[in-house]
């Protein structure tokens, strides 16, 4: 309730005000249906303004620009899940040991031009005693039960294989890659680590057997002696260069 | 009815145009009377807003005739504010002016008042007056509005309003009105 005198007083003439024909007042020189003849040239020379509807043309861009963002995406995806893979290469041939040559069987498959063959990156497996690399074929990928996959064996020698994973597999082209069934269990054989500690005193026994079996000379290259070798000193002139690594303690200061 | 009329007109339908200037023509005119004073400038201002009104209902939603008439009465309103501002009356206000003389509070008016003598009363109160006084009193603005709209100050907003009250009160005095408080004393 207002009872403020002058807001009584607009109430009223509002209400007043309210009551007033639809009409133009006495005296009033307005005519309507003159005005609109006025109006009408103006309405039709600025025609009513629609709203602005998206041209097609925008949708087709805008469904270009959404295809090729889901093609990258996907693209993106393809890249990110491929499989890391690991070439062979042909590196010029190492000398070949003198010592007794791993055997090698051959199949008759071996006879056939050599190809370069991608791998999928494997953990090296190795087996204990026949110091063989096992590999699966990408043709493997996804089909565990294709029996015609292949491994390449390479002889490895203890003295010169780095522990830890092979990145990159090296094929000499000197040695014909055997081409074997692969077995199931070689791929199950984790790695082990090839370096073993041992005393000196199993390594001089070691030595001096390999020394009695080959008799001729033949480089003892898969040793290596850690340590001052003052005990086989004299045994050392004899038989092959060895590489000795003297021990030293760092005084302490 | 007058929905239909709005869309159709929305879809630039000349007939239905005309319908609705038909139906409001007379009743906007008024409006713009009330802040202009002279048959010819309302005209202008009249078909200055019927030509904003067609030109801006596509973007209008309709939500009942009395929303519909608010919107067009803002519109006339808005084009009387203006041709005054394009007729330079508006800057004749002034926020004290010491010739005036004191406002003092009065009484309302008895029931029995002629609606087109209150029009004719309101019509003849000086611009500044009158502009102040219809913006607040009869279409309701607030002085703040009324200050932005008129680029014044609240005060002189108020100010004009208190005098255009007095003014009209005497008007209304001598023209045979009595006050509620005489009458009934």
């Amino acid at each position: 309730m207002n009872t403020n005198p002058d807001e009584r007083l607009d109430q009223r003439i509002r209400q007043v005000l309210d009551q007033l024909p639809d009409a133009p007042p006495p005296g009033s020189t307005f005519d309507a249906g003159r005005l609109w003849e006025q109006l009408r040239p103006e309405l039709a020379a600025a025609p009513v303004v629609q709203p602005k509807r998206p041209a097609p043309v925008w949708w087709a861009v805008a469904a270009a620009c959404m295809g090729l963002l889901l093609a990258g995406v996907w693209l993106y995806n393809a890249q990110t899940n491929q499989p890391t893979r690991v070439e062979a290469v042909h590196l010029p041939a190492p000398k070949p040991p003198d010592g007794p040559r791993p055997q090698v069987a051959q199949t008759p498959e071996s006879n056939k031009p050599e190809t370069v063959a991608q791998y999928r990156r494997q953990p090296e497996r190795t087996q204990p005693g026949n110091n063989r690399i096992a590999t699966r074929p990408v043709s493997e990928v996804g089909k565990a039960e294709t029996p015609v996959s292949q491994s390449v064996e390479v002889p490895v020698f203890p003295a010169s294989t780095p522990g830890g994973h092979v990145a990159q597999l090296t094929v000499p082209p000197s040695l014909t890659p055997l081409v074997a069934q692969r077995t199931s269990a070689s791929a199950a054989v984790p790695a082990k680590r090839r370096f073993r500690v041992v005393h000196e005193n199993e390594l001089l026994t070691e030595e001096e057997t390999y020394r009695i079996r080959n008799a001729g000379g033949g480089r003892a290259d898969r040793f290596v002696r850690l340590g001052s070798g003052n005990g086989i000193s004299a045994a050392s002139d004899e038989g092959p260069t060895m590489l000795q690594l003297p021990l030293q303690r760092k005084q302490p200061q | 009815m007058l929905q239909q009329l709005i869309e159709q007109c929305q879809l630039g339908n000349g007939f239905a145009q005309r319908r609705l200037y038909d139906q409001y023509a007379n009743r906007l005119f008024r409006i713009g009377l009330r802040y202009v004073r002279h048959d010819a400038d309302a005209e202008e201002v009249l078909m200055n807003a019927f030509l904003k009104i067609f030109r801006s209902l596509h973007g209008f939603v309709y939500r009942d005739d009395k929303a519909l008439e608010a919107w067009m009465k803002r519109v006339v309103t808005n084009e009387a504010l203006q041709f005054l501002r394009a007729k330079q009356v508006l800057p004749l206000l002034t926020e004290v002016d010491p010739d005036d003389p004191p406002v003092t509070q009065t009484d309302l008016p008895d029931a029995h008042l002629d609606a087109e003598q209150i029009y004719d009363l309101i019509r003849q109160l000086p611009p500044g007056y009158r502009t102040v006084f219809n913006l607040y009193a009869i279409d309701g603005y607030s002085h703040r509005e009324i200050a932005e709209q008129l680029c014044i100050s609240e005060n002189t907003s108020k100010s004009q309003l208190s005098k255009a009250r007095a003014l009209l009160q005497s008007w209304l005095t001598t023209n045979g009105y009595e006050h509620e408080s005489r009458r009934t004393s």
